[in-house]
């Protein structure tokens, strides 16, 4: 198995994995969605909100804000923890949120008691408060994966697709699967045939083949190669999500090699 | 109020959506999206569709 780099940004990445299956591919597709655990704000106490949003919008709108830790291994999921889901310090993070009108409530104002867990975007706005209008919260985060609820995904839009091979045979130069490919793949120049310019672009919708009268043009998936893209929510960066999610499935694949051997 | 995230994707979308309205006065509105980093178009409606009610809806509190 090989593993080349495409493109890395904080919140994306995306890379080439070749001579792995399907299945190895979206299981890191989907361990980067499921499986790595995130914070999230989970319970809210309104103890008052007399402003235009139902208390339900509200508790919606926070929970949907990601949010960072400095070290997100001193948290433990409320499942794993030793108050066994009581809830503790261990796996809560409390934070209150008061605000008074005239003013725009912002993600920023929410206040955790860990210094180290902060709002992943400033700027996000809960609600607006009009004169004389007052919203005080109180409530915790957890920590938890996506499979709980997706206000815990940590990896947002995850996809992969196979790498596409195109060949191109005998080419008259007509230029028309140049012009029908809408990814900008083809360019036609000065040699014998077509030629390829943007290879990962192309999204192998295989308009180009039947636009060609000679058939000179085939794409085809190579089936052991994939385009993998991975973008996280804000709360981790794409690189340490996708070796989390790696981290995960080793992690699982140990697990049932002790099962097994338990067995035999 | 403007949604926190895309409704399809799960991308923030909530914390530039001030800017946008503001720069969307002068300039072109997918010029700003593309300067904001909103790429995907279910992004991108989310904030070319939006219309702001609270205020409206403030008169019958
Ligand atoms: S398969 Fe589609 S995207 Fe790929 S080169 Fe042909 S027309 Fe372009
Ligand atoms: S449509 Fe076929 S013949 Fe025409 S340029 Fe493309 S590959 Fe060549
Ligand atoms: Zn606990
Ligand atoms: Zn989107």
């Amino acid at each position: 198995m090989k593993v080349e780099l495409i493109e890395l940004r904080e919140d994306r990445i995306r890379f080439l994995l070749t001579g792995a299956t399907a299945a190895f591919a979206n299981g890191i597709r989907r361990a980067c969605m499921s499986e790595v655990p995130t914070l999230a704000i989970d319970e809210i106490r309104l103890y008052d909100n007399t402003s235009v949003l139902f208390d339900e919008q509200i508790s919606l709108r926070l929970g949907l804000i990601p949010l960072t830790a400095e070290d997100l291994d001193v948290y433990s999921s409320p499942e794993d923890c030793i108050c066994e889901g009581a809830g503790c310090p261990g796996c809560r993070v409390d934070f209150i949120l008061t605000a008074e009108g005239p003013k725009m409530v912002y993600s920023q104002d929410v206040v955790f008691t860990d210094p180290g867990v902060k709002v992943a975007f400033e700027g996000i706005p809960v609600v607006v408060l009009g004169e004389g209008e007052k919203l005080v919260v109180e409530g915790y985060a957890t920590k938890r994966t996506g499979s709980a609820h997706s206000k815990w995904q940590s990896g947002t839009t995850c996809g992969y697709k196979n790498l596409p091979r195109i060949d191109i045979g005998d080419c008259q130069k007509c230029g028309k699967c140049v012009k029908v490919c809408p990814r900008d793949v083809l360019a036609l120049d000065e040699g014998d045939r077509v030629r390829v310019v943007n290879l990962l672009a192309c999204s192998l919708c295989k308009l180009c083949i039947d636009e060609c009268d000679y058939q000179a043009i085939t794409v085809t998936p190579v089936p052991d190669s994939f385009v993998l893209t991975i973008e996280g929510d804000g709360s981790i960066k794409a690189k340490d999500l996708v070796v989390k999610a790696a981290e995960e499935i080793r992690h699982r694949a140990e697990m049932i090699g002790e099962k097994m051997a338990d067995l035999s | 109020m403007i949604p926190v995230r895309c409704f399809s994707c799960g991308k923030v979308i909530s914390n530039v959506w001030e800017e946008y309205k503001e720069r969307i006065v002068s300039e072109p509105p997918g010029k700003v999206m593309d300067d904001l980093g909103i790429e995907r178009y279910c992004c991108r409606r989310m904030l070319l569709a939006h219309v702001e009610i609270v205020d409206v809806l403030r008169r019958y509190q």
